[in-house]
């Protein structure tokens, strides 16, 4: 059991680095993506049309 | 079993750094915090650490990503530290012991600078606060199951031979990544993950219980009460709060209610006793030998600490402010205090730039969770040994790279000065930023402390 909790670590640490190398060119201000995708963000151009 | 998966893991990763730099100080960042080798078997003896190390460094230098850190207050008080206590380790009476200690901690101040160097856009910092907090959940989660399994009546300690092998130590740590679990749980776009890290942070603060360390539910209390303090919608949080810690120190059984009845007679317990005689030989030693200290762990060397208490029994500090005193005295002490006072201070200015911009609320969301992690640091570190630990030393990098990130956000957003009020020019001012950090301009519109910058406003 403890094995199995200790290969889950590892696999979540390199599902991590994947997702930053998925997502280090992505823009300031545009949304991130993947399984540990941050919130969408807002710009101040958002904010002043909305839609 | 364990060591074929962490040595295909390695290698993968090693692969990956050598395209990318950065994922070589996620690992090396994961290594310092979990020290996975030391859960596996024979692999343990390896020294993978200074692989993963040698292999990012190889790859940075060939890459094209910035090749010094922010020219920035903390940046220059790190540096000054790392010189000052290297000082005092040559002018240690026991060399030995103090070498030993001193080449951890400039590996720490590395990579605190390393941190500070290569995360140059909200991606990199949010993947680095990802594996802080899996790396010490790891243990939190795991041992927040053992203390409900055993009905709470054993100890919950960290790793062995590491710097949180102790349950105070341990405790304290955790305690500090609960911040930073709570900052991935706010900004998590998936629900499950959000879910998944309210559960861990919920086990983790049951481990904190199970570890039966007496500074640690006292940092508790304390960080509790800010952070409710702190909070906009402070009914939720009581509730949630309570929620969770009632049912679980009722669980534990009577021994864990003794452990806190005796923090009441502290004046007359024998470990509090032995710790304030460490306390008296670090400050009688740093005042004899003004201002040098003993060298790393110095104070605790019985030729040391018998010239002061010859009948007592040897202690180390059991305080990191009374540690850095006793190992590089009062200098050291100085740089040390600024470090933090500084760390602070950046949290609240990050704060104040981005109050207001909706685009850095994960900005302002770190900040006042590495404050809140700062200040769980602070207060356990009160009666404990943990004055050079990894995670303030990331902490610190974290603060320099995020407030290199927002001042650049600040000239890319340029409806920003019409919603927030806060224009380029006041958020640098805001931020401690002054001409004599640009030496260098990118791309003919950016700030830029440093060379070329690998980050999307070159994409």
């Amino acid at each position: 059991m403890q094995g199995i909790y200790y290969g889950l670590s590892i696999i979540a640490v390199f599902v991590v680095i994947l997702w930053y190398i998925r997502n280090d060119n992505v823009a300031a201000n545009e949304p991130t993506t993947g399984l540990l995708a941050m919130k969408n963000v807002k710009t101040s151009k958002d904010i002043e049309r909305p839609d | 079993m364990r060591d074929l998966v962490l040595l295909i893991a390695i290698a993968g990763g090693l692969a990956t750094t050598l395209r990318w730099p950065y994922a070589g100080i996620l690992l090396w960042t994961w290594f310092t915090c979990m020290q996975p080798h030391k859960e596996a078997f024979d692999v343990g003896q390896l020294p993978l650490n200074l692989i993963i190390v040698a292999v990012t460094v190889l790859s940075w230098i060939l890459s094209r990503d910035r090749k010094h850190p922010p020219v920035e207050a903390i940046v220059l008080i790190a540096l000054i530290f790392f010189v000052w206590f290297t000082i005092n380790t040559f002018l240690a009476e026991v060399p030995a012991a103090s070498w030993r200690i001193w080449d951890e901690t400039w590996k720490r101040i590395a990579l605190g600078l390393f941190i500070a160097t290569l995360a140059t856009n909200k991606v990199r910092i949010h993947a680095i606060v990802w594996i802080v907090t899996l790396s010490l959940f790891y243990f939190g989660v795991k041992g927040g199951l053992f203390t409900i399994a055993t009905g709470g009546v054993y100890h919950v300690v960290g790793p062995e031979d590491s710097m949180i092998a102790d349950n105070n130590q341990l405790a304290v740590a955790l305690l500090m990544a609960l911040p930073l679990a709570n900052y991935l749980r706010r900004t998590s776009a998936n629900r499950w993950i959000s879910i998944g890290l309210a559960v861990a942070m919920g086990l983790t603060a049951i481990a904190i219980l199970g570890s039966y360390s007496r500074g640690a539910y006292l940092a508790l209390v304390g960080l509790g009460i800010v952070a409710w303090l702190k909070s906009s919608r402070k009914i939720a949080y009581a509730v949630t709060v309570g929620a969770v810690m009632v049912p679980a120190v009722l669980f534990m059984p009577q021994s864990f209610r003794d452990r806190i009845d005796s923090i009441q007679s502290a004046d007359t317990d024998a470990s509090f006793q032995g710790r304030v005689t460490a306390w008296n030989v670090a400050y009688d030693y740093a005042r004899d030998h003004f201002p040098f200290g003993a060298g790393f762990n110095g104070p605790q060397q019985p030729v040391i600490f018998n010239r002061y208490f010859p009948e007592a029994d040897t202690h180390a500090a059991h305080s990191i402010f009374f540690e850095v005193l006793g190992d590089n005295g009062f200098v050291g002490l100085a740089l040390y205090l600024i470090l933090l006072g500084l760390a602070f201070r950046r949290t609240v200015q990050i704060k104040h730039v981005a109050r207001g911009r909706q685009d850095l609320d994960w900005a302002k969301d770190l900040a006042n969770m590495i404050q809140l992690s700062l200040l769980a640091f602070c207060l356990g570190g009160v009666a404990l040994s943990l004055a050079y630990y990894d995670l303030l030393f990331i902490h610190l990098g974290l603060l320099v790279a995020l407030r290199d990130v927002l001042l650049r956000s600040a000239s890319s957003d340029p409806a920003a000065g019409q919603h927030s009020q806060v224009s380029s020019s006041s958020t640098r001012q805001q931020l401690g930023y002054t001409r004599t950090q640009e030496p260098l301009r990118c791309n003919g519109s950016l700030p830029m402390i440093g060379g070329r910058m690998n980050d999307q406003s070159q994409a």
